[in-house]
């Protein structure tokens, strides 16, 4: 291998675990989420001529990742045998997170979290997040992570997903009540 | 009045869109008073700057070491 492409493919390695897990939180299949960044790592060495240095290599990286995942979810919805039935989205119970009048249930009432940002600087507090992620339904999980982690429109995903624009935000809803109480109840009630 | 659910859904909504002056007086008047629905929509706005920063969270961890 010509030393140029033995450093790109050097450079490149040091990416995969951190690929990996963008992957994997989006997928939650560790054989198609190690497919995936194998085709990634691979898309870029055959067009490393065509970076330019004008992004990270991160950031390059992760932009060719986000295709071949969203391709994946693309196909995914448009297979019936794949396709994960919708989840049953009602907004007229609580959904366990508040009392008949609408009232915060007692043990899900948010407190107040003492400087959150600080946790990001916590490799545990990542691994929290992921656990957390990892307990909403596949449904709720993509769209919030699409939302959220990806930054596609809201309207992007409902097409691409098949959902109504109200069964979206009462997903995107759920998913936010959910994430916080498993963070609180996990990290933020902890007094780290 | 809105109750607390009501009030996170528009706290959820107004990260995706902006809401109406009638929405924003009632979710204004509701957060007034109640301090749990003030923590859910920081809450939320956390959620989002954290997993903004997902793909790049092993370098935060590191030049924090």
């Amino acid at each position: 291998m010509p030393a140029r492409a033995a450093n790109i493919k050097d450079a490149l390695d040091e990416h995969r675990e951190p690929l990996y897990r963008y992957a994997l939180i989006h997928l939650r299949n560790r054989e198609l989420a190690e497919d995936l960044v194998q085709d990634t790592l691979l898309s870029a060495l055959e067009s490393a001529d065509r970076f330019r240095g004008d992004s990270s290599p991160r950031t390059w990286l992760i932009s060719i990742l986000k295709h071949k995942i969203i391709d994946h979810m693309r196909k995914a919805v448009r297979n019936p045998v794949t396709n994960v039935a919708a989840d049953d989205v009602h907004d007229q119970d609580g959904g366990g997170f508040f009392d008949a009048k609408g009232s915060w249930g007692g043990d899900e009432r948010p407190r107040t979290w003492s400087n959150p940002d600080q946790a990001l600087e916590h490799a545990q507090f990542w691994d929290v997040f992921q656990a957390c992620c990892e307990t909403l339904s596949l449904q709720t999980a993509q769209v919030f992570l699409l939302r959220e982690v990806m930054g596609f429109s809201i309207e992007d995903i409902c097409n691409d997903l098949g959902l109504s624009a109200s069964n979206c935000s009462v997903i995107l809803h759920r998913a936010r009540l959910r994430l916080r109480g498993c963070l609180e109840r996990k990290w933020f009630a902890g007094a780290r | 009045m809105l109750n607390c659910q009501e009030a996170t859904r528009l706290l959820s909504d107004r990260l995706e869109q902006p809401l109406s002056r009638g929405q924003r007086l009632a979710l204004i008047l509701h957060t007034l008073m109640c301090s749990a629905c003030r923590n859910f929509g920081k809450q939320a706005e956390f959620l989002r700057r954290t997993a903004g920063r997902f793909a790049d969270s092993d370098r935060i961890v590191r030049s924090k070491k």
